[in-house]
């Protein structure tokens, strides 16, 4: 199965100078929008990066390759599940990171604080957008994913605006990680994830390529 | 021992189906998968791969059960399709890299060589290749893990005459070891009159034989003669029959019955295997 | 030892194989104790079915021309060497006749053809 995953890193290797400018680009416009969260250039960058990888999976129907080699189905999607974890994790370090760079560099841009508490409610959003994301991947046709994607996009764009609702009562301190009802649902964005993956195995092991 | 078990298998699509097909590929040699465009053998091979889930039926490969035991057999077979459907993106190199580690078999130096051989550049990228270059890189990786089963769906088609005979050749050289098997789907039957051990020939979704291709190509003949020697009882002996102003040309399953019927009085010769094709998709007699 | 088939005669490939195998041996070219190629050696040089040379094999094994033996290969068989005598007898013979006629062609005497013999006996000794 990590042979797999490492398939996904030469595969996106080309990619990545295409991924850094999308990251870059995001940071910026949520920079300069002081309104908007800037954890969200990690979710949108994680997320970006998963189409493109998703993409790059059935452009050239590669499945059918991919299982005439010694592995089976569920192993495909296990990977595909690590390599998304993977993608957000990185992505949401690297946005700290560039938060962490511009502070010290530019220590007078308002930029909202961000905490741990942000990070996990970035992780969790990717988390719940890549569990609905991959069962409709691993079950629908490639024009069925061509409408996917593009839901998508917008669902991530008006997601912009309505981030402020959690972010500013964060700020407020009226409600943090540490309260019982927010840890609740991070476990069930845990739960949820888990649940997708064993979903997507159902589908894709029903489905001709 | 056969290198392929396949029992009562079959597959409906709303136009076409795969209907009831068994058929065995025996090891250590090989087997020839013929029949016409759409026939059914794509599928076949695809039900074998675990590609396409077949409605019902079992297939054994190597003495193991698809798809349940899939994993650990693919390391021992080999499999060049002319849908090779690689990271179009990608470098020969890079492709290696990704595929190499699946396989506990895997010997670098030979698929250096082939790379040699097939005048492939470990830097091209998979989407500069033709398609016959394709084919060549799937074979450099199919003969690569030490495979002992070839599975090759229509792998010719997009090849020059010239490599076309050095294929042959490398898999004349490849069942110098009697463990080693192949199953060579086509429907350039050429290649296969020479080198092809057993024929199986499948039209329609149904399998028409299974048999040694010598056999086969002893049992058919092509009888030619004049029309003054047809009437509806020996109309109703032919596979099936081209008529013409100048005499008659047919395809004829029992040639000594043939022979004792007509004598001197027609042309008999033996058929190539396109001719056999040929003439029962146009007769719409399908055999058990 | 050379085999060469044709796919455009009307024999079977694997008749052709053993005619021309037959001949080999029977004309001495082969001797009692050589080796034939291995089956799958022989399919692969011919670019035929291995079916093919088995049964090749099978019919001369028939004809007692050779012995296989399990894991060693195929040899020319020593054992009808009275019989490969008579074989190649009748050849030499079958070339007599073809002298005989040709000379009476081109009128010569019995006698001249013997004297001629003689000369072309000496020539092969000192050659």
């Amino acid at each position: 199965m990590l042979n797999l995953v490492r398939k996904d890193f030469i595969v996106m290797k080309s990619s990545a100078a295409l991924i850094l400018i999308y990251f870059i680009i995001f940071s910026i416009v949520l920079v300069s929008n002081n309104m908007s969260a800037f954890f969200l250039a990690g979710v949108y960058t994680a997320f970006t990066t998963l189409m493109m990888s998703t993409g790059a999976d059935v452009k050239n129907e590669n499945h059918n390759f991919l299982i005439t080699m010694p592995i089976n189905r569920a192993q495909i999607v296990r990977a595909k599940y690590l390599t998304a974890l993977i993608y957000t994790v990185v992505a949401s370090a690297a946005c700290y990171g560039l938060y962490a760079l511009i502070r010290t560099v530019k220590p007078d841009l308002s930029l909202q604080a961000y905490t741990l508490d942000q990070l996990l409610t970035a992780v969790g959003i990717t988390l719940v957008f890549v569990s609905i994301y991959l069962p409709l991947f691993y079950w629908l046709s490639k024009k069925g994913m061509a409408v996917i994607n593009i839901v998508f996009m917008i669902i991530m764009i008006a997601l912009t605006p309505l981030s402020n609702i959690p972010m500013h009562l964060m700020r407020e301190r009226k409600i943090s990680f540490a309260d019982t009802t927010v840890a609740l649902i991070g476990l069930g964005v845990v739960l949820l994830f888990i649940a997708s993956y064993f979903i997507t195995k159902y589908l894709f092991n029903r489905k001709d390529l | 021992m056969n290198a392929i078990e396949i029992r009562n298998l079959s597959k409906s699509y709303p136009l076409f189906k795969v209907d009831n097909i068994s058929l065995e590929v025996k090891k250590g040699y090989i087997t020839g998968l013929i029949g016409p465009n759409g026939a059914g053998k794509s599928t076949l091979i695809k039900m074998m791969l675990g590609i396409i889930r077949p409605d019902a039926g079992q297939i054994k490969i190597l003495g193991s059960e698809m798809p349940r035991q899939g994993i650990e057999l693919k390391q021992r077979v080999g499999i060049v399709s002319d849908d090779c459907f690689y990271y179009e993106h990608l470098s020969i190199q890079d492709m290696k890299n990704v595929i190499a580690p699946f396989y506990d078999k895997w010997n670098d130096s030979k698929f250096s060589r082939y790379l040699e051989q097939f005048e492939l550049s470990p830097k091209k990228k998979i989407r500069e290749l033709s398609k016959g270059m394709k084919i060549k890189f799937a074979l450099a990786i199919a003969l690569s893990h030490g495979a002992e089963l070839l599975i090759m769906d229509e792998p010719t088609s997009g090849l020059d005459p010239v490599f076309r005979r050095e294929l042959l050749d490398l898999l004349t050289e490849v069942m110098q070891d009697e463990q080693n098997s192949i199953i060579f789907s086509t429907h350039i039957t050429t290649d296969l009159d020479r080198i092809a051990d057993y024929i199986a020939f499948v039209n329609r979704g149904k399998l028409v034989f299974n048999d040694v291709k010598d056999d086969v190509l002893e049992r058919y003949a092509i009888v030619k003669g004049g029309q003054d020697l047809l009437d509806a009882d020996i109309r109703a002996k032919f596979v099936s029959l081209r008529e013409s102003a100048v005499g008659f040309e047919g395809l004829v399953d029992d040639r000594k019955q043939a022979e004792s019927l007509f004598g001197s009085y027609a042309v008999f010769e033996t058929p190539s295997l396109e001719d056999i094709m040929y003439y029962t998709a146009k007769g719409g007699r399908i055999h058990a | 030892m050379n085999i060469i088939i044709s796919h455009a005669s009307e024999d079977p490939i694997y008749i052709q194989i053993v005619n021309q195998i037959r001949h080999s041996i029977l004309s001495g070219e082969m001797k009692a104790g050589d080796s034939l190629p291995s089956i799958r050696q022989l399919a692969k040089d011919l670019q035929v079915s291995v079916i093919t040379t088995k049964r090749v094999y099978e019919e001369l094994e028939k004809e007692k021309l050779i012995d296989s033996v399990v894991g060693k290969g195929s040899f020319v068989s020593g054992a009808n060497m009275e019989f490969i005598r008579e074989q190649r007898m009748k050849l030499l013979e079958e070339k007599m006749i073809e002298v005989i006629r040709e000379s009476r062609d081109l009128n010569m005497s019995e006698e001249d053809v013997i004297n001629h013999l003689k000369l072309l006996f000496e020539e092969e000794q000192t050659s």
